[in-house]
């Protein structure tokens, strides 16, 4: 082999060598110990303790908790599933109710008004109820904001005039729960005596009221539908209150406090707001005559024997000489 | 009728007082956590995010973007 040919293959294995020891170098420090690698992962972490905290200088402890489970799991309940029970819950007493509009109609008088006026709620009364009805009004639909407003307020007005309304919605939502909370012990103890469970309330619901047979069972001041409206609202309320206190003065619960108020404000206000869509159908265009007891006060006799017949017995029974009645007026029978 | 629009303004004018009371007496957390030793930021306007799901997306994605730079240096 002449000299210049060796000088060359010597110079090819020289670089092989080169390139070699440098890939072997590289893979040396590939396979180097990872400090990191070997350490506790975040998820390990999370599975073992069940909540990653430390120790903060700033007098809320809770402010240390760097992640918990729950966060996410309320998350998933805030995000996913409320959204879809509250529309479901809602959207389906919409329908039920269009639907028997449409089958039943309007809950008419069976014989004509007899022209003459029986009292059925106080001053008091009437007062309770439309303080607490507003005060249910602003509370319900500043609350479904939380629920739809981003889903279907925000694509209409934007994020800034979102961001605004809900601002001021949570500033109401706040104030108007002390209002609303006046007119539900208020309620409670003008109406508990009346809406305890008696003996027509079964034979009422098994009627459904009458209102698809055109038979009027019996009932007393309140008949059965009124008193699971009441207790909706008395029961239904609480929750809402005890739960939304916590929500408004945190520092009461911890983490886990909150997520439960947080639960059972939500579920209970888009059942309860469900339940009050079909309690003002009921009391405005599902029936003739009912608005006018929360208006005036008084009703057609005529209405209160077909819809209260043994409240109206016992009151003329209280009043033999009818000062239910209005002057000069004469008991129907 | 006169009782409806009665229990209305009440129910605003109490909303009203409260509300009041409420704001007097609620305070940030930037100025109630804070102290002497501590001092904290008004942590801004927008905590939720910019689709109001509660998950700061912009951050989580420009997090990303700077681990992948980190790796790739």
């Amino acid at each position: 082999m002449p000299l210049r040919s060796r000088a060359l293959a010597a110079g090819f294995a020289a670089l092989i060598v080169l390139f070699s020891a440098s890939a072997l170098a590289q893979q040396d420090r590939d396979a180097s110990p990872n400090p990191t690698a070997q350490s506790v992962q975040e998820q390990q972490l999370l599975q073992e303790l069940r909540r990653i905290e430390g120790r903060v200088t700033i007098p809320d402890s809770r402010a240390g908790i760097l992640e918990q489970p729950q966060g996410r799991e309320y998350q998933a309940f805030h995000e996913r599933v409320l959204p879809w029970l509250g529309a479901i819950v809602i959207v389906a007493m919409l329908a039920a109710l269009v639907i028997f509009y449409l089958v039943r109609g309007p809950i008419r008088l069976e014989r004509p008004p007899s022209r003459i006026k029986i009292k059925r709620f106080t001053l008091l009364e009437r007062f309770t109820h439309w303080l607490t009805a507003t005060s249910f009004i602003v509370l319900a639909i500043t609350g479904l904001n939380y629920v739809f407003g981003k889903r279907l307020l925000m694509p209409l007005t934007g994020p800034d005039a979102f961001a605004t309304w809900s601002l001021w919605a949570k500033y109401l939502h706040n104030a108007f729960a002390w209002p609303f909370l006046l007119g539900l012990l208020l309620m409670a103890v003008l109406w508990l005596r009346d809406n305890i469970p008696d003996r027509y309330d079964l034979e009422w619901l098994k009627q459904f009221g009458g209102f698809l047979s055109n038979r009027h069972p019996p009932a007393r001041r309140f008949n059965a539908g009124q008193k699971l409206i009441f207790w909706s609202v008395v029961l239904g309320g609480l929750a809402l209150t005890a739960s939304g206190i916590v929500l408004l003065f945190p520092a009461v619960a911890d983490i886990g406090g909150i997520h439960i108020a947080q639960y059972v404000h939500a579920v209970s206000g888009v059942i309860m707001t469900a339940i009050m869509l079909a309690h003002i159908y009921i009391g405005t265009i599902g029936m003739e005559g009912a608005i006018d007891a929360m208006v005036s006060g008084e009703v057609d006799l005529e209405w209160a024997k077909e819809h209260h017949r043994a409240w109206v017995e016992e009151e003329q029974a209280r009043t033999p000489d009818g000062p239910q009645l209005r002057k000069g007026a004469v008991p129907a029978e | 009728m006169n009782i409806i629009v009665t229990a209305v303004v009440v129910s605003f004018l109490l909303a009203a007082g409260v509300g009041l009371i409420l704001s007097a007496m609620q305070k940030p957390v930037y100025e109630v956590q804070a102290f002497p030793t501590v001092r904290l930021d008004d942590p801004g306007h927008n905590l939720v995010g910019p689709d109001w799901s509660g998950l700061n997306r912009v951050n989580e994605t420009s997090a990303k973007v700077s681990r992948v730079n980190e790796a790739r240096n």
